[in-house]
């Protein structure tokens, strides 16, 4: 039965009441079409099953968006050891590879678009070919083979070599202590040199030298007859927590080669990553293929002062936005 | 008590028996941080509890009371002692056989659905029976609501006593007898939570409003409908503070300086880390719109687009008049002498405005404004109601024989996406988002908060059946130790784990993904050695608790 109530223009106008109804249709188009869109894990385990053979020494494998890493993990993990996981730039690889979702790109790419593209189901797998990487040393990776001295009036006391238990476990605890270190001073256990993996103020994990300064005077890493190449790269900060309220002093980093300083750092709290250059070879004369490497970290007050650095000699820099 | 009033009650009573059994029925949630300090409180009250019909008077004592109430004392006990009588009751007729969480979480869950009855009955007196339903109804259908009305804690149970605090300051502006039930609600709120505090101050410009309306009423058209004495206020002073002390035995001694250490306690209350739009919120200034634009990505966008709209038409009636005359005429309507909208709208605004002060912590999320719930679901039950008007008047057929249809479906439809969020959500409440953030992967994507208080390890219990056959230890990052053995004995986790405090003591290690929890992440793989979980934890897509195993005691479990 027909009804006639009202007139052609009062219903036009009660029209508009009836939008709320379409915003709860749309919401679940939505949200059905949300749930049919979540990318499954045997995307992820496909795209690196095609990866694994043609993966390589100096490949990078990255998450985009970066909060999808721990899936990429779990799903390419062989692939991606503790550096390339805690890699924060593209210095040392060659390649660069993003398991890609909801169409993110990643962050370290570069701006120009992927030189290969393949798609599994709803994950792209993007490559970037970077040419090759300018890092000639990698000091991270040489931690453990670092001469480590802790200076006291003048004196250099020799640090040692030890396994000792791991520690820093949990929220608030900063980076890992592992068990391998150079440990400088058993009273103060803090005071070592070793590889870890460090929190920065971005919250982003970043592969690392521990080096946690003692007092005006330094604590010396050196590393003995390595290629000098043309230039030193070091990345600095101290643990998130330590740095974020912006309450305590300044550090200092001096990188010496052959005993010359080349580049040094004043890092003050709220910085963040602090990323130097110095050049390794001398200005004018012979080049010198070989030298040592010296990194000094001093701090006037130096509680929490949880310094971890990263340090590379390179070569010339690479343009990573050419095209290959 | 009127025919309408107690069919009111009984519909009221009808959608809370109705939720309740949804929530029993849904409690295979893994138990939450702040749970795990309750439940552990809770114990300490039970025992005391069961030693006071031996000897009263030495249960009483300062000696007695101090050791059980010393626990958790920064939180009143009104609730945690709920917990404890029905621990007591369970221990005594064994109700929650085989879901020993079930005994802390029941009284809450009872009064997450006594909330609905009493949202139905103040929508019901307000705007009218159906979208008083509707109300109740998408109140304990939104996603945050519905999880946080599983918990042993106290975020529901102070939206229960906040709202019928204000129900019955509501009443009591005609009927001087109900000041009496607002001073007693007011005293069980502030023995709930410290977020009753500020009621008095919200009332205060309500009764401020509502008497300068009632006395220029008067003036113009006589009669006298609303008492200008604020007995509310006097109820509130004298049995608020008398509940208040009287049910906590820890203020029984000492008071004064309990009570300021309680006020000081939340007054200068630490920051947590909280993740908004990337940025990790540690200190404050905290950004104003937070809670706006939390509320904007958990509430179904179909319940805010229904209350934004009655807040629009309705605003004659809570405006102050010069701005209503910037507002179009139409917008104009009848003042009731009780300026009820002042009032619903004050409710609904105040605590989200609490939180937007750049000084306020911002840890909880949504649990710290699920009040303003209960008001914005009101409005949004008028609205639905002049949807379900418009409907009747566009069709063309006639509905006589089922009139009931027109109002029904209309209703169904806007709560459904209420419905699929909710039913989706679960159990992972807290990580959930709506259409506002285009869902879960959408937050993530905008670098909003993930989850907090560590309850996702609940979810992880088929993976370690399968990894941990014959026990083992795991380190259990953010879960609290009480929580993890809940969990256990819920049967959530095989009974033979247990927790371990560092990573060479655990066969398995698990991080929550919460921004400021990556240095987690990393300790486990330096440790481990290696970066690759065994195990993710997903919602939506998107990460939310990863497990890796410890490569050292591998050999223990193959």
């Amino acid at each position: 039965m027909e009804k006639d109530r009202l007139d052609p223009a009062t219903r036009f106008l009660g029209l508009v009441f009836l939008v709320p109804l379409c915003f709860a249709l749309v919401e679940l188009v939505f949200h059905c079409t949300l749930r049919a869109r979540v990318v499954p894990a045997r995307d992820f385990e496909a795209a690196a099953a095609w990866l694994r053979p043609h993966h390589r020494a100096r490949d990078l494998i990255v998450a985009a968006p970066s909060w999808a890493d721990p899936r990429v993990r779990a799903a390419a993990g062989a692939m991606i050891d503790l550096d390339d996981a805690g890699a924060t730039d593209l210095d040392r690889y060659d390649r660069l590879w993003s398991f890609s979702i909801r169409g993110h790109r990643a962050e370290l790419a570069p701006n120009r678009p992927p030189d290969a593209v393949k798609r599994f189901g709803r994950v792209r797998l993007e490559r970037w070919d970077l040419g090759p990487s300018p890092v000639i040393v990698d000091l991270v990776d040489r931690a453990l083979d670092a001469e480590v001295s802790l200076f006291e009036r003048g004196v250099a006391t020799p640090c040692q070599r030890v396994t000792a238990e791991a520690r820093n476990v949990g929220l608030g605890a900063g980076a890992a202590w592992p068990r391998e270190r150079i440990l400088c001073a058993g009273e103060r256990p803090w005071l070592f040199v070793a590889k870890t993996v460090n929190e920065d103020l971005d919250l982003k994990l970043r592969r690392c030298v521990w080096q946690h300064p003692q007092g005006r005077e330094p604590i010396r890493a050196t590393f003995r007859d390595i290629p000098l190449g043309e230039r030193v790269v070091l990345i600095a900060d101290v643990y998130s927590e330590h740095e974020r309220m912006q309450e305590r002093g300044p550090f200092q980093i001096r990188v010496l080669v052959d005993g010359q300083e080349v580049a040094t750092m004043v890092h003050e709290d709220g910085q963040g990553r602090v990323r130097i250059e110095g050049l390794t070879q001398p200005p004018s004369g012979p080049r010198k293929p070989r030298g040592d490497v010296s990194i000094d970290v001093t701090a006037s007050a130096p509680d929490l002062r949880t310094v971890c650095w990263s340090a590379t000699i390179q070569g010339p820099p690479r343009d990573l936005e050419a095209a290959r | 008590m009127k025919r309408g009033e107690s069919l009111d009650h009984l519909i009221g009573f009808s959608i809370a028996v109705a939720y309740v059994t949804l929530l029993v029925g849904t409690s295979d949630l893994g138990m939450t941080r702040d749970e795990g300090m309750y439940v552990a409180a809770a114990n300490q009250y039970a025992t005391w509890m069961q030693s006071v019909p031996d000897d009263f008077h030495a249960a009483i004592s300062e000696e007695r009371v101090r050791t059980p109430f010393a626990v958790n004392h920064e939180h009143p006990v009104l609730v945690k002692g709920l917990f404890a009588l029905s621990v007591i009751a369970d221990r005594k007729w064994h109700v929650f056989e085989g879901h020993p969480s079930l005994a802390y979480r029941f009284p809450a869950m009872v009064l997450a659905g006594l909330t609905l009855w009493l949202t139905y009955i103040f929508g019901a007196r307000t705007f009218g029976r159906q979208p008083g339903v509707f109300a109740a109804l998408a109140l304990g259908l939104l996603p945050h609501f519905f999880f946080h009305a599983h918990l042993a804690c106290f975020d529901v149970p102070i939206v229960f006593f906040l709202t019928l605090t204000t129900y019955c300051y509501f009443r009591s502006l005609k009927d001087w007898y109900w000041s009496i039930a607002t001073g007693l609600s007011f005293g069980l709120a502030l023995a709930t939570k410290h977020n009753a505090w500020v009621l008095p101050g919200i009332f205060l410009i309500h009764f401020v409003w509502a008497a300068s309306i009632e006395i220029a009423q008067r003036k113009r058209v006589g009669g006298k409908r609303l008492s200008l004495t604020p007995w509310w206020l006097l109820g509130m002073a004298v049995l608020g503070p008398l509940l208040f002390v009287g049910l906590w035995p820890w203020l029984w001694y000492q008071t004064i300086p309990r009570i300021e250490e309680y006020v000081a306690f939340h007054v200068h209350h630490e920051y947590y880390n909280m993740a908004y739009f990337g940025v990790n919120y540690f200190r404050p200034p905290f950004p104003v719109s937070y809670p706006f634009v939390m509320l904007y990505m958990t509430v179904p966008l179909t319940i805010i687009a229904l209350a934004v709209w009655a807040l629009v038409s309705r605003a004659g009636t809570y405006l102050p008049w010069p701005l209503v005359k910037l507002t179009t005429e139409r917008s104009r309507q009848r003042r009731d002498r009780r300026a009820t909208d002042v009032l619903l709208v004050g409710s609904m605004l105040a605590p989200i405005v609490m939180i937007a002060l750049p000084s306020t912590p911002i840890f909880g999320g949504t649990k710290h404004w699920l009040v303003a719930y209960v008001f914005l679901c009101l409005y949004a039950g008028y609205a639905a109601q002049r949807v379900a008007r418009a409907v009747r008047d566009q069709l063309t057929f006639d509905f006589r024989g089922r009139p009931y249809l027109v109002r029904v479906l209309p209703a169904a439809l806007l709560l459904a996406p209420c419905f699929a969020e909710t039913w989706h959500s679960h159990p992972f409440g807290l990580a959930h988002y709506t259409y506002g953030a285009g869902g879960t992967p959408g937050a993530a994507d905008y670098g909003m908060n993930r989850q907090f208080w560590g309850y996702t390890t609940g979810s992880l219990g088929p993976f370690f059946r399968r990894h941990l056959r014959d026990g083992g230890s795991v380190y259990i990052c953010d879960t609290h130790g009480t929580a993890f053995d809940m969990m256990r004995r819920d049967g959530l986790l095989p009974e033979g784990i247990r927790a371990a405090w560092t990573l060479e003591d655990a066969d398995y290690a698990i991080v929550h993904h919460e921004h400021h929890f990556a240095e987690v992440d990393a300790q486990i793989w330096v440790q481990y050695g290696s970066a690759k979980p065994a195990f993710v934890l997903l919602h939506d897509g998107v990460p939310l608790v990863s497990v890796y195993e410890n490569p050292a005691r591998r050999s223990f479990h193959r």
